[in-house]
């Protein structure tokens, strides 16, 4: 019988360890993709995670609105990650790699606007994913943020600005200027 | 439509978000007469796409390392980190307030001593100055004493020298006597 994260929740509120072990197995993928995405290294990211559901597990009993788990979950490793951030003070490290969804697959070229889909075309276009993961990691935190929940997560407007808790109208502005960044930093290094 | 109206139709049409049929009309009408807005919407647009297509290729959690292992801690009671934060806030407490009374801002407790209790503070005072001068004097007199009996052994030693030497001396003379004594009786 599946069992929704709501009632998964609730048991785990009253002390079912199990319950909160099936919560994390539903939820450690997307919060690894989170934050893996966010600092770049795979062994912070590691830790980040863990200390992410390990901070969910002690402070249970102060999530108020049930309904609200995702939210809250990735409020908590994102201040995981800003704490991280904050303690190497850069993004250190990077592992990172940047690829197209489909290496054999024409979507590099395609997209880029090519018919012919030669190996000098496919390294121009990793090239550029190159240069657009290098573009990500300098833009200002609260940007880089945004992106990485809508773009990355799949979270729409409002959730994270449930997760930010901040209005509807800042997220789309941070992300709109993230998204001119990241074309102005582009087209430069062209 | 205003251009500063069509960024908010806009992420929404490129992200997917709800859209009023009658704001994404509008909308698209706009960016029939506005080149500015239609080249954005295209660059943000392959942003987007570009974006889509950038795929972190070690994401997969790793399996040996899955959530599902950590070693969920037992949820109690924090003493030892209650117990640093209280000494935390009285530490804090404490120096607030003393920073509050260096600069005038908080007036300083004044303490009332009794009387008694202050003569027999003024007393010991007083008996410990005293003892220390006693100590003083003491040590003083000590060292007159033996600089004395250094000085004393000093005189001893040049009066035993001088008298030595007067012996040796009249033990010379007594010598050159008997010898002319004996030579006057031989003559």
């Amino acid at each position: 019988m599946h069992r929704t994260d709501e009632s998964l929740l609730l048991e785990a509120i009253r002390g079912d360890d199990c319950s909160f072990s099936e919560l994390a197995r539903r939820w450690e993928k997307k919060i690894f993709g989170f934050v893996f995405r966010y600092n770049g290294n795979r062994e912070d990211s590691q830790d980040v995670v863990q200390s992410t559901f390990i901070k969910a597990y002690k402070n249970l009993d102060k999530l108020q609105d049930t309904g609200s788990f995702s939210a809250w979950l990735y409020r908590i490793a994102l201040n995981e990650c800003r704490i991280g951030f904050r303690k190497s003070n850069r993004i250190r490290d990077r592992e990172v790699s940047f690829g197209s969804r489909d290496e054999s697959s024409s979507v590099t070229g395609a997209d880029l606007g090519v018919d012919n889909v030669t190996p000098e075309r496919i390294l121009s276009g990793r090239e550029e994913l190159n240069r657009l993961g290098e573009a990500f990691y300098r833009l200002p935190g609260e940007q880089r943020e945004v992106i990485l929940m809508r773009e990355y997560q799949g979270l729409r407007f409002r959730e994270i600005s449930e997760v930010l808790d901040v209005p509807l109208s800042t997220v789309k502005s941070r992300l709109y200027l993230g998204l001119k960044t990241l074309r102005k930093f582009m087209e430069e290094t062209q | 439509m205003k251009c500063n109206e069509s960024v908010d139709i806009m992420l929404n049409i490129i992200y997917g978000e709800e859209v009023d049929p009658e704001k994404a009309y509008g909308f698209f009408s706009h960016l029939k007469e506005c080149t500015s807005c239609d080249l954005e919407f295209k660059e943000l647009s392959e942003t987007r796409v570009m974006l889509g297509d950038w795929v972190a290729e070690e994401e997969e959690v790793p399996e040996k390392e899955a959530v599902a292992g950590i070693h969920l801690p037992r949820r109690r009671v924090n003493w030892w980190g209650a117990v640093q934060k209280i000494a935390a806030t009285l530490l804090i407490a404490v120096g607030a307030v003393a920073a509050g009374q260096a600069v005038g801002l908080i007036p300083e407790k004044r303490v009332e001593i009794p009387e008694g209790q202050l003569t027999r503070i003024v007393n010991d005072v007083v008996v410990e100055r005293q003892s220390e001068g006693w100590v003083v004097i003491g040590k003083a007199l000590v060292s007159l004493k033996e600089d004395i009996d250094s000085r004393d052994r000093q005189q001893t030693e040049v009066f035993y020298e001088d008298l030595t030497e007067m012996e040796e001396r009249f033990l010379r003379v007594m010598e050159e006597n008997q010898f002319q004594s004996r030579e006057m009786t031989s003559q």
